[in-house]
C-alpha cells in the first residue's frame, strides 16, 4: 500500500518539476509578431475598456498613452508638457486656463480636430451621468454644481471660442487644476457625439477605439495574447517603429522573455534586479514613483493627538536600511508628502535615533502596556516585509504592536468608523502639482469628505496650501509650497516611509524609451521610440 | 492508541500485543514514528535548538545563505531560517492535530448518533456527510477565511470540519453492526441509554479504525495548512508556518539564486505528511490483519 503512495509522490514531483521548467523554458513569441516590431509587457491582463470615463486602470491606461493624447501630458519627471495643446496660459488670478491648440492636426481617420472635440471631451468627462470616473476632479470648474444639479444645460466654465481655442474657468483661484485636469486624453466627437451622456460610456467604440490622437491606433485586443497598436500616419510627427504590442503575462515569464528578446520593454521588481542586470542585451533604468509608501496613524486616538508620539515613531524606524534590505535600495526615503523635486532643503531627515524616540516617546507619557494594532493589505513583498520591521523596530523603544492582514473591501470601514490604529499602505500622486497633497491633509479633507484618513488636522498648513494653490507666480507659489513642506514635515501627519522606484528593463536596439515612475504609469512619448540593428 | 477492551487474551498474545509486533513489521512506518518524534521534539525545544529569536530582524544580514551562526541562512528581513522553521513545526503539527481531533470528535459523535439511532436521523447526517465531502473544500475553506478573517483558530475550525465525514461514515458501519450484537440487545434490554452504548460499546470498538483515519486526517491538515498559510490565509505574520515560509518563493529568482529561503520548510512539510501517511498506513494493517498487502 505505501509503494502506491510512493509513486503518488513521485509522479507529483515530476509533475511540479515539469510545470516549474516550462515556466522558465524560453517561450515562443506570437507568430503574427513582425521581426520590426516592438514588444512590450503589460504586468496585468487589461478590463478592455480603453476609456478616460472608465475607473483608472494601470495595463489600460498604459494602451491609452498610445492611441489618445491630451491638451497637456505628463512627462518622466513628473512635468507638464504641451501635447494637443501648442501653449497655456494661466491667468494672474488663478482662475482662468487658456489653451492654444496646434494648427492643423488631424484625427487618426484623416477628420480634422478641433477646439470642439476638446470642448466635448471635458462635458463629458464632468458629468456624472457619463459614469466618469474622474466627475469629482472637475467640481472647481465654474458652472460644474449648477450643471450637476440640473439648473443649467451646459458647463458654463467650459468655452471654445474659435477653432483653436479652449478655456476653463474655475469657480476660484486653483492653480492645481491645471495638473488635475489639463492632461485628460481627448475623445473624437465625431464619432461619440451623436450619443446621450448616460449611454456614451457603452459605445462600443471604447472596445475597439480605432479613432484617436495619439502616435498609435489601435488595431487589436485579442485577451491573455496581446494588445496590438499600429502607428498613426496622421500623427503629427509620425511614429518611428510601425507596431506595437503590449503583452500581458507574469512577472517571471516577462524576465525569462527579456533575456531571449521575447520582450523588450519591461518593468521588473526589485528581487530580479541580478537576473535582469545579467542580460547583457539589456540596459536598465529608474524613475522615482509619484506617490509613495506610508503608514497612517489615526489622530482621531487621543494617543497619536501629540505630535512627539509621531516624530518618536519616526525616529524609530530606520528607513534608509528598510530601503536597503527590502528594496534593493531601489527607493528614496520619504520626508514629507512633497516629491523630492518640489521639496525644500532642511527638512528634519528622522534618522533613525532610538534614544531620542524613547525620550519623546516618555515626554508624550506613552503608556508601553499599550498595543496598538498595524493593519495592512497582506500580499506585496516589500509591504509585508516592512511591516514586520516596523514592528520589531516599534517594540525596540518600547511600543507594542500588533500585525493585523486586513481584506481589501473591510480596509474603508475601518477608516469610517474610525477604528484602527495605525494602517500601511501606498499609492497617490503628489509630484505633478503639490496641490494634491491638500487632499490627504486637509481638515475639510477628512474621510469620508476626502483622503485625509488619518484625521489630522492644522488649520495653519491648510491656509498656506490654499494660499499657494492661490497663485500662479511661479517663485511665489514655491515659497509657499516650502513653508507647508517644513511645516508638515514637523508636524508628521503621516509616517512618511518610501517612494519605490519605477525599475524597467529595456532592450539594448530600443532608443528613446524614457521609464514611466511605476510599473502601472502611462507611457511617455512613444512616437520617439526608435528600434535600432 | 490500538487498544481494545475484549477480555484479556493469553499472555503475550493480547491483541494490542499482536498489533503492535505487526506494526513492527512495517519498516516505513516504524522509520515515520521515529522521525515524527523527532520533529515533534524538535518543535518542543525549538528556542535552546536554534539559538535565535524567531522573530528578530537584522536587516544587516538579510537573504544570506547558511552560515556558521544562521545554519539554514536568513530570511528577506533578517530573521534566523532555523529558528522560523523549527517554531512553525509547532504552528504545523498543531493545526494537523487539533483539526483531526475535530474531525474525530464530531465525526465520532454524528456517525455513532446516526447508526444507533437510525431512520431520518441516519439519513439525515450521512446527506450531511455527502454535501460535505462532495464540496472542494479549499475553495469553501478560502471563502470562509475571506469572510471571518485569517487566523489560526478559523483555519483549525474550518479543516477540522470537512474531515469528519470520513471518520463519520466508518463510525456509523460500525454502529450499524454492533447494534444487533446479542451483547448490544442485552445491555438494551437492561434499559441502557443510547449515551451509554456510546461510551461503553461503540466508541471502544470504533477506536482502532478511526484512529487510522485521524493519522491520516493529520497529514491532511498539515498539507492543508500549509496551502492556506501560503496563500496569506492561515497562520499570520510575523508568526511563522511552513506555509507562510513558502511564500518568499513566489519568484523564479529567488527559487533559482535563494534555495535556502524554501528548501527546508518546502522538504519539512513534504517528508513530516509523507510520515504521517506511513504510521496511517502502519496503523491500518496492524489494527486491521485482514487488509494487510
Amino acid at each position: 500500500m505505501f509503494r502506491n503512495r510512493i509513486r503518488v509522490a513521485v509522479v507529483g514531483l515530476t509533475v511540479a518539476a515539469l510545470a516549474v521548467g516550462g515556466c522558465t523554458g524560453p517561450s515562443t513569441s506570437s507568430g503574427t509578431t513582425p521581426d520590426k516590431a516592438l514588444n512590450i509587457y503589460l504586468y496585468q491582463e487589461p478590463a478592455g475598456v480603453f476609456s478616460p470615463m472608465a475607473p483608472i486602470n494601470g495595463p489600460d491606461g498604459q494602451v491609452m498613452s498610445f492611441i489618445f493624447e491630451g491638451l497637456l501630458g505628463v512627462d518622466p519627471d513628473y512635468k507638464l508638457q504641451p501635447r494637443l495643446a501648442e501653449s497655456h496660459e494661466v491667468s494672474a488670478d488663478a482662475k482662468t486656463f487658456t489653451f492654444k491648440l496646434r494648427q492643423g492636426l488631424k484625427w487618426s481617420d484623416g477628420t480634422p480636430f478641433t477646439a470642439k472635440d476638446v470642448l466635448f471631451t471635458y462635458n463629458l468627462m464632468a458629468n456624472p451621468k457619463t459614469t466618469s470616473s474622474t466627475a469629482g476632479n472637475y467640481t472647481g470648474v465654474e458652472g460644474v454644481a449648477d450643471f450637476a444639479a440640473g439648473k443649467a444645460t451646459s458647463i458654463s466654465g467650459f468655452s471654445a471660442p474659435d477653432d483653436n481655442t479652449f478655456v476653463i474657468k474655475a469657480t476660484k483661484p486653483n492653480f492645481g487644476l491645471l495638473a488635475l485636469i489639463g492632461s485628460v486624453w481627448i475623445l473624437p466627437e465625431h464619432v461619440l457625439g451623436k450619443d446621450s451622456p448616460d449611454a456614451v460610456a457603452k459605445n462600443p467604440f471604447f472596445r475597439k477605439p480605432t479613432v484617436g490622437m495619439g502616435p498609435y491606433t489601435f488595431v487589436d485586443y485579442k485577451t491573455n495574447q496581446y494588445v496590438h497598436v499600429t502607428a498613426n500616419p496622421n500623427y503629427r510627427s509620425p511614429a518611428k517603429i510601425k507596431d506595437v504590442y503590449l503583452k500581458p503575462m507574469t512577472s517571471d515569464n516577462a524576465t525569462a522573455q527579456l533575456g531571449n528578446g521575447g520582450i523588450d520593454i519591461a518593468s521588473y521588481s526589485p528581487t530580479d534586479l541580478g537576473t535582469v542586470s545579467g542580460f547583457s542585451s539589456v540596459s536598465t533604468q529608474e524613475k522615482p514613483g509619484a506617490g509613495f509608501v506610508r503608514i497612517a496613524l489615526n489622530q482621531s486616538k487621543p494617543y497619536f493627538k501629540d505630535v512627539k508620539v509621531r516624530q518618536a515613531f519616526l525616529y524609530a524606524i530606520d528607513r534608509k536600511q528598510v530601503v536597503q534590505t527590502v528594496l534593493a535600495g531601489k527607493a528614496e526615503v520619504r520626508l514629507s508628502n512633497f516629491a523630492k523635486a518640489n521639496e525644500p532643503a532642511g527638512l528634519n531627515e528622522y534618522a533613525q535615533d532610538v534614544n531620542k524616540a524613547k525620550q519623546l516617546l516618555a515626554e508624550a507619557g506613552w503608556d508601553s502596556n499599550r498595543e496598538v494594532q498595524l493593519q495592512w493589505v497582506q500580499g506585496q513583498r516589500d509591504r509585508d516585509a516592512t511591516s514586520t520591521i516596523v514592528q520589531s523596530q516599534l517594540a525596540a523603544v518600547g511600543v507594542k504592536v500588533k500585525l493585523t492582514n486586513i481584506q481589501a473591501a473591510e480596509i474603508t470601514k475601518t477608516y469610517a468608523n474610525k477604528s484602527y490604529d495605525m494602517v500601511l499602505y501606498g499609492g497617490g500622486n503628489y509630484a505633478v502639482d503639490s496641490s494634491t497633497i491638500n487632499g490627504i491633509t486637509a481638515c475639510a479633507n477628512a474621510y469620508p469628505a476626502g483622503g485625509n484618513i488619518n484625521f489630522f488636522c492644522n488649520p495653519q498648513l491648510d491656509e498656506l496650501m490654499a494660499q499657494a494653490n492661490a497663485t500662479a507666480d511661479q517663485a511665489q507659489r514655491k515659497a509657499l509650497y516650502d513653508q507647508a513642506a517644513k511645516l508638515e514635515n514637523e508636524q508628521v501627519d503621516l509616517m512618511w516611509l518610501y517612494s519605490p522606484y519605477g525599475l524597467w528593463a529595456v532592450n539594448k536596439k530600443v532608443q528613446g524609451f524614457r521609464a514611466p515612475g511605476s510599473q502601472d504609469a502611462v507611457f511617455w512619448d512613444p512616437a520617439s521610440w526608435s528600434i535600432t540593428g | 492508541m490500538t487498544t481494545t477492551t475484549l477480555a484479556a487474551a493469553p499472555a503475550g498474545r493480547s491483541p494490542t500485543a499482536a498489533a503492535l509486533r505487526r506494526f513492527r513489521k512495517h519498516p516505513a512506518a516504524v522509520v515515520s514514528v521515529l522521525f515524527i518524534a523527532l520533529v515533534v521534539l524538535a518543535a518542543i525545544f525549538a528556542r535552546p535548538l536554534s539559538g535565535h529569536d524567531p522573530n528578530a530582524i537584522d536587516l544587516l544580514s538579510a537573504r544570506t545563505g547558511p552560515s556558521g551562526d544562521h545554519l539554514l541562512g536568513t530570511d528577506s528581513t533578517g530573521r534566523d531560517v532555523l529558528s522560523r522553521l523549527l517554531f512553525a513545526g509547532r504552528i504545523s503539527l498543531g493545526v494537523g492535530i487539533a483539526s483531526a481531533v475535530i474531525a474525530v470528535v464530531v465525526g465520532t459523535l454524528l456517525g455513532s448518533i446516526a447508526g444507533l439511532l437510525g431512520g431520518w436521523v441516519d439519513g439525515l447526517v450521512m446527506r450531511l456527510a455527502d454535501v460535505f465531502m462532495s464540496f472542494p473544500s479549499l475553495v469553501v475553506i478560502v471563502v470562509v477565511a475571506g469572510i471571518l478573517g485569517p487566523s489560526v483558530l478559523t483555519m483549525v475550525i474550518a479543516i477540522g470540519l470537512f474531515q469528519w465525514p470520513v471518520c463519520g461514515r466508518i463510525v456509523r458501519g460500525v454502529t450499524l453492526s454492533l447494534r444487533e450484537q446479542e451483547f448490544v440487545l442485552a445491555s438494551r434490554a437492561t434499559g441502557a441509554g443510547p449515551l451509554w452504548l456510546m461510551r461503553k460499546h461503540i466508541i471502544p470498538a470504533a477506536l482502532p479504525p478511526v484512529s487510522v483515519v485521524a493519522t491520516l486526517a493529520v497529514a491532511q491538515a498539515i498539507a492543508l495548512e500549509a496551502t492556506l498559510s501560503f496563500l496569506g490565509l492561515g497562520v499570520q505574520p510575523p508568526a511563522s508556518s511552513w506555509g507562510n515560509m513558502l511564500t518568499d518563493a513566489q519568484s523564479l529568482t529567488v527559487i533559482r539564486s535563494e534555495p535556502w529561503l524554501w528548501l527546508s520548510p518546502g522538504i519539512a512539510v513534504a517528508l513530516t505528511v509523507l510520515a504521517v501517511n506511513f504510521v496511517g498506513d502502519g496503523l491500518r494493517d496492524a489494527v486491521d490483519p485482514r487488509s494487510a498487502s
